[in-house]
């Protein structure tokens, strides 16, 4: 596998000196000659990367049935990508206000959400090995994602992109980026990042901080306040973008100019429309799912409800078999934990793949869905494919006892 | 027995934190505010692009007052953040502080409104701009007001020694609604002031 | 009382609705007897039975003032009403049965049983709801004080400017719409925030997101769009007032002032709003159809994605209602696409409902007639609404009749039908009273033709070209015909709707008792006696799937078996079970309050504060407002006894 990614990357860098062959009709000032070509190449790199994070998980997760779909989402995201800001369309949105605009929405409706949905920076994340992830935690990097995980962070991606998106449509900035090449650059580079952030909250997995009724509201008024210069458009009756005020393809300037917040309203309405639906049904498959587990841990739970009925429920944390801490740390080192994770009291358990389990003790579910009690964290280490098939944690092989014996160290972190 | 229902573990009993439903309240009534303020913007704009240039008055609206008046309105939501901190803590006194403090640039910030208010050419019957201009930062130093309520509240109901580590739900809802007041004056703020710089 | 701890393990146990511990339950949940009960009760199901009478009474009120308008209209140059008193009588009809009638009813419906499908024993907010039912009525008595003077809204509901305006209009007629809207506004505001956080906090243990009865969904749904939607129209109303009394320039022709902003911002809620007045009725008939077919629902996941999504597109489409406004050709032409995209959903709802009686062993009850019936005139209004949608179509047929007769299918034929079919459902819940079958035939065919003799001639009247809102027509335009039928079929539903009153008092006094469950239906309101105890349940349900009362014969147990007089029993003082959003798991129990004189002083003030504003006697308003402020500090207080303070050692 290492070897299909060196080869990969080895092609897409061989193609970049080629590449200006690529744009060589396209009108464009010297500046602007080689970027479409660098794009490209810039992509295709992301996608080895990819590759080799996908690659990488499944060695040691193994394949699970979202996984395919989460690679066709992220190559079909990066070909809309590349389909927008192709040269061709480029040329149609400098003339049309309305092209530019269908370019915009291209990036931030279509693309961001297929890239967002195939994971793409998670897989490329991994793809690049642990040492610059390693890196990155030593910058505080890792600090930053985990403020930013849960309500703050999802509030922030909705301002974010609501803002950004308002911001470079305000005929000031647009004009800006027009003039200039390093700020259009920048445009669809904030565009696309703002929007990336947005979707991956909104897409993200039922363990995510954000519950489902809450990414409901969260997309809902996204798609009102993001259409918010739309639906001004619509309304007004003279262009106001200087750079296409004389319309062109048959349009005037401001019918153009509705035509474009129209796109941005109707069709881009739908595309949010189409995720609520989405989120409310994965909100009931979860809900399903959640039934269905209870019942497969039935044994577990119901002795806990017999117990609880007789009014002899016990303090929480109070395990009638436990396992041994001590023994449990060395199984944690053994089974190489810490490449995944960051425990406390582990040393070199520095891994930024799964959550760090500082605390861990003290939370209340264990991978969003099961309550965190010793009984649950052990079946949970047995086997998580089955609680939650498709996440990054692998099948480890643990005995019951040795499972017992972890979960023993892990409820010490408080 | 529903066997999906897990009852062993105890239950906070009573108006905790973020388990109170006073705490979705205050979210859903956010949400309704917010949109408030989402159609007050939206009439702004209706104007701004029916009529263009002409319609915003000249000189434009000045960041002399306007600008020192946000920063200060953004370090009283730092001090909320702090106040309620401390509250969940237990720590009453470090709570009281922060909030007689987040409420006394509250109160700063509604005076040095005032002020700017006053220096306006226009007023609110002179034209359709100064109609809304005032509709506007009417309604928000409205809401502004409500806070400083609010706040007086919770300042008093903390040195009453009412809250603990436990119990302090209505401080982390009444933070909430001071945050809001506050995120909603940036986005009149880049509305009213800012956006006729970037046309 | 001192509250017992921060936390506690749930005490569960068995018991019934006559134990000691039932007892014990029905002295703490009571409210007073007598006039001191009535002004501060805050208990869930007194406060939605209000709602539907108040709401009842408000639609004959406004069924008079329509009877008034077809004796006029039934021929050509009638002189009964002058021309003001027909614009003032067409403009109250419409803000009554719109406001005042169409959503209160399905607050009181959705109030009342609530707590009652979801297992809770209230609402999540007892005392917002009371004030939610007080500002209604006081804002409906603000908005009536200006008929009984000869002085009422006289523009229609829609109430468009510039007409709306001091110059054309100087009297004080829509000062009483534009403050009695911001006023209702605030009821439908804390209503809707109550229905909300009831639906994400107060469902039964394992009641999870997928097995809720759908009427909840309904009024979720009408309840988020809401809070969205209704700040729109009390600030437009709030601007309005300012045009006409403080010479600000928001919807003037000079000074820079935008009339076609009303309508901008007017449509943005009404079109909303017609989705919250049809949404939770049609929930209804999704929770109660299934009663009478003998089978659930076919499809629960689509028709509940169907509400969410029809909502949703209701906040875009705004536009189709001024098509007739010279907007740009572009926008009519998407904005027409759009609205009929509209129809997706709601044909999906549809064929949900004929599937399932298709399905089912359908037994032919009153109340399943009227659920026939709602569909059939939902599909009739639908299809004009269709039409309607098609800009050419539209530029001809709008401010005719055709459109009156449009709004009434979908308004009658959504909401009345399925209102009346909820009653014969749950009104035996509520009184526990059967209402007469035999007598109800009478009244559902009664209703059914009246209704369509009154209203589908208007579709014609409409395609003749007689524009709405006009208070005589000359004979030579034909028109005299169906206009006689439409008054004659008005009558008649008149006569239908007074079936029902007459039936409902004959249940009252001697109807046949229900029974728990008379329906065999399968949600948690049939576990209860009927009338319900004031504490609902006595003990905390445990539910394992979506037809609690069926699983059995459902084979609905996967997940387990519901448990309904096995549970948490809760009664250290008044409390509640508050669970997770998504599945239901207990997270905390809450001390919920004690009867309240709050909401009602608060409302009184408030009373005082509008009607000050209404005067321009700025020191009543200001004194309204001080009393507003007082109320609710008292009200917010923190106590001991909801666990809101910290404790203290003994």
């Amino acid at each position: 596998m290492r070897r299909l990614t060196t080869l990969w990357l080895l092609a897409t860098a061989s193609l970049l000196p080629a590449a200006p062959a690529l744009a060589h009709d396209s009108g464009a000032t010297p500046e602007t000659i080689g970027a479409f070509p660098a794009l490209v190449g810039l992509s295709f790199m992301i996608a080895g990367l990819y590759a080799t994070g996908w690659a990488r998980r499944r060695r040691a997760a193994g394949t699970a049935p979202g996984h395919r779909t989460q690679a066709a989402a992220f190559a079909s995201g990066l070909a809309v990508l590349l389909a927008a800001l192709a040269p061709a369309a480029d040329e149609m949105a400098d003339t049309l206000f309305s092209a530019h605009m269908a370019q915009h929405l291209a990036l931030v409706l279509i693309a961001a959400p297929l890239l967002a949905f195939g994971r793409a920076g998670l897989l490329a994340g991994m793809g690049l090995g642990r040492a610059p992830r390693r890196i990155a935690g030593r910058l505080g990097f890792e600090r930053v994602r985990r403020t930013c995980h849960g309500m703050p962070g999802a509030l922030l991606a909705w301002f974010a992109f609501c803002g950004v998106f308002a911001f470079w449509h305000l005929p000031g900035p647009y004009g800006w980026s027009l003039r200039s090449f390093p700020l259009h650059v920048l445009e669809h580079a904030s565009l696309l990042a703002s929007a990336y952030a947005f979707w991956a909250v909104a897409l993200a997995r039922p363990s995510a901080a954000l519950g489902h009724g809450a990414r409901l509201a969260y997309v809902g008024t996204a798609a009102v306040v993001s259409s918010f210069p739309g639906a001004l458009m619509i309304l007004a009756p003279r262009p106001f973008y200087a750079a296409h005020a004389q319309g062109g393809w048959g349009l005037t300037g401001a019918e153009d100019q509705q035509l474009a917040g129209l796109v941005m309203w109707i069709p881009g309405g739908l595309v949010y429309l189409g995720a609520m639906c989405w989120i409310l049904l994965a909100w009931f498959a979860e809900a399903e799912r959640r039934a269905r587990l209870a019942r497969a841990s039935l044994p577990a739970i119901s002795l806990l409800l017999l117990l609880a009925a007789q009014g002899q429920a016990r303090a929480a944390g109070d395990n009638s078999m436990p396992g041994d801490a001590r023994q449990g740390a060395r199984l944690i080192v053994e089974t190489g934990c810490g490449a995944c994770h960051v425990i406390p009291g582990i040393t070199g358990a520095t891994g930024l793949v799964g959550p760090p389990l500082k605390q861990i003790g003290r939370r209340v579910f264990l991978a969003g869905l099961l309550r965190n009690s010793p009984e649950n964290m052990v079946t949970w280490l047995r086997d998580p494919q089955a609680i939650v098939p498709g996440n990054a944690m692998p099948r480890l092989g643990l005995s019951e006892a040795q499972a017992r014996d972890i979960a023993a160290y892990l409820a010490t972190l408080r | 027995m529903s066997d999906t229902v897990h009852l062993q573990a105890p239950l906070p009993t009573g108006s905790v934190g973020k388990l109170a439903n006073g705490w979705f309240g205050m979210i859903a009534l956010v949400a309704t505010e917010g949109a408030l303020f989402a159609y007050l913007l939206f009439s702004y704009f209706y104007f701004d692009v029916q009529y263009g240039r002409s319609w915003l008055p000249d000189p434009l609206p000045a960041f002399r007052l306007s600008g020192p008046n946000t920063a200060i309105l953004v370090v009283s939501s730092l001090t909320m953040v702090w106040a309620e901190r401390a509250a969940r803590r237990g720590a009453n006194g470090r709570a009281a502080l922060g909030i007689a403090l987040s409420f006394v640039l509250g109160l700063v910030f509604v005076g040095i409104q005032l002020m700017e208010w006053k220096d306006k050419t226009f007023n609110y019957a002179s034209s359709s701009y100064g109609s809304l201009y005032f509709l506007i930062t009417g309604f928000h130093m409205a809401h502004v007001v409500a806070g400083l309520l609010v706040l007086a509240a919770l300042l008093a109901w903390t040195l009453l020694g009412y809250f603990d580590a436990r119990r302090h739900a209505p401080v982390s809802i009444g933070a909430l609604y001071w945050h809001f007041v506050d995120v909603v004056w940036l986005c009149v703020f880049f509305s009213l002031y800012v956006t006729p710089h970037l046309r | 009382m001192a509250v017992t701890g921060y936390e506690r393990v749930l005490h569960v146990e068995e018991q019934g609705y006559s134990t000691e511990h039932a007892r014990r339950l029905e002295e703490m949940w009571e409210s007073k007897p007598g006039l001191r009960g009535f002004l501060s009760s805050v208990d869930h199901k007194e406060i939605g039975i209000r709602y539907l009478v108040t709401a009842f009474g408000f639609l004959i009120v406004g069924g008079v003032e329509a009877l008034i308008m077809r004796v006029q209209l039934a021929r050509p140059n009638q002189a009964l009403l002058t021309p003001e008193q027909y614009d003032q009588l067409f403009s109250m009809h419409g803000i009554t049965m719109i406001f005042l009638y169409a959503l209160p009813v399905l607050s009181g419906f959705s109030n009342y049983l609530f707590p009652l499908v979801l297992g809770a024993r209230d609402m999540a907010f007892p005392r917002l709801n009371a004030y939610s039912y007080w500002i209604y009525l006081a804002s409906g008595i603000f908005m009536y004080a200006s008929l009984v003077m000869g002085l009422a809204p006289n523009d229609g509901w829609f109430s468009y400017v510039p007409y709306a305006l001091k110059a054309y209009n100087p009297g004080p007629n829509l000062d009483f719409y534009a403050l009695g809207m911001v006023f209702y506004g605030i009821s439908t505001t804390v209503g809707s925030v109550n229905f909300v956080v009831t639906f994400l906090r107060m469902r039964a243990p394992g009641m999870s997101i997928n097995r809720v009865p759908i009427l909840t969904w309904g009024t979720l749904t009408a309840s988020v769009g809401n809070l969205f939607a209704v700040p729109s129209v009390s600030l437009a109303f709030l601007m309005m007032w300012t045009d006409r009394q403080f010479g600000t320039h928001f919807f003037t022709q000079d000074s820079g002032g935008q009339p076609l902003l009303w309508q901008h911002l007017f449509w943005m809620f009404a079109h909303p709003w017609v989705y919250v007045v049809v949404l939770p009725a049609m929930g209804l008939v999704s929770d109660a159809l299934p009663f009478f077919c003998r089978r659930p629902l076919v499809g629960y996941t689509v028709v509940v994605l169907a509400t969410v999504t029809t909502m949703v597109l209701g906040f875009g489409v705004w536009l189709h209602h001024m098509f007739a406004t010279g907007l740009p050709f572009i926008a009519l032409s998407f904005f027409s696409a759009a609205s009929f995209v509209i129809t997706i959903p709601s044909a999906v709802a549809v064929f949900a409902w004929i599937a399932t009686i298709w399905t089912g062993r359908p037994v032919i009850t009153t109340a399943f007639l009227f659920f026939a019936g709602f569909i059939a005139m939902f599909v009739v209004g639908g299809v004009s609404g269709v039409m309607t949608a098609a800009v050419p179509v539209d530029r001809q047929l709008t401010d005719t009749y055709f459109v009156v007769a449009h709004i009434h299918y979908v308004l009658i034929g959504i909401n009345l039908f399925a209102v009346m079919g909820a009653l014969y459902v749950w009104l035996p819940k509520m009184t526990g009273r059967l209402l007469s079958e035999r007598l109800g035939r009478w009244n559902f065919w009664t209703v059914l033709i009246g209704f369509n003799l009154g209203f589908f001639p208007m579709h014609i009247l409409g395609l003749m070209g007689m524009p709405r809102r006009v208070y005589t027509y000359e004979a030579d335009l034909g028109w005299g015909t169906l206009n006689l039928v439409t008054s004659a079929g008005s009558f008649l539903l008149a006569i239908g709707i007074l079936l029902l009153l007459v039936n409902i008092a004959m249940s009252l006094s001697n109807g046949v008792p229900a029974g728990d469950n008379p329906w065999d239906a399968p949600t948690l309101e049939w576990a209860t006696p009927s009338p319900p105890p004031p504490y609902n349940f006595p003990v905390v349900p445990m539910v394992a799937s979506r037809h609690p009362l069926w699983e059995e014969r459902l084979g609905e147990t996967e997940a387990g078996h519901s448990e309904l007089l096995r549970g948490p029993l809760l009664a250290d003082g008044k409390e509640a079970l508050a669970t997770s959003g998504l599945d239901a798991q207990p997270e905390a129990i809450l001390k919920m309050p004690e009867d309240s004189y709050a909401p009602f002083v608060v409302t009184l003030a408030m009373s005082v504060g509008f009607t000050g504003l209404l005067l321009h006697e700025w020191w009543v308003a200001g004194a309204g407002g001080l009393g507003v402020l007082a109320g609710a500090l008292v009200w917010l207080w923190p106590e001991a006894s909801l666990g809101q303070k910290a404790e203290r050692e003994a």
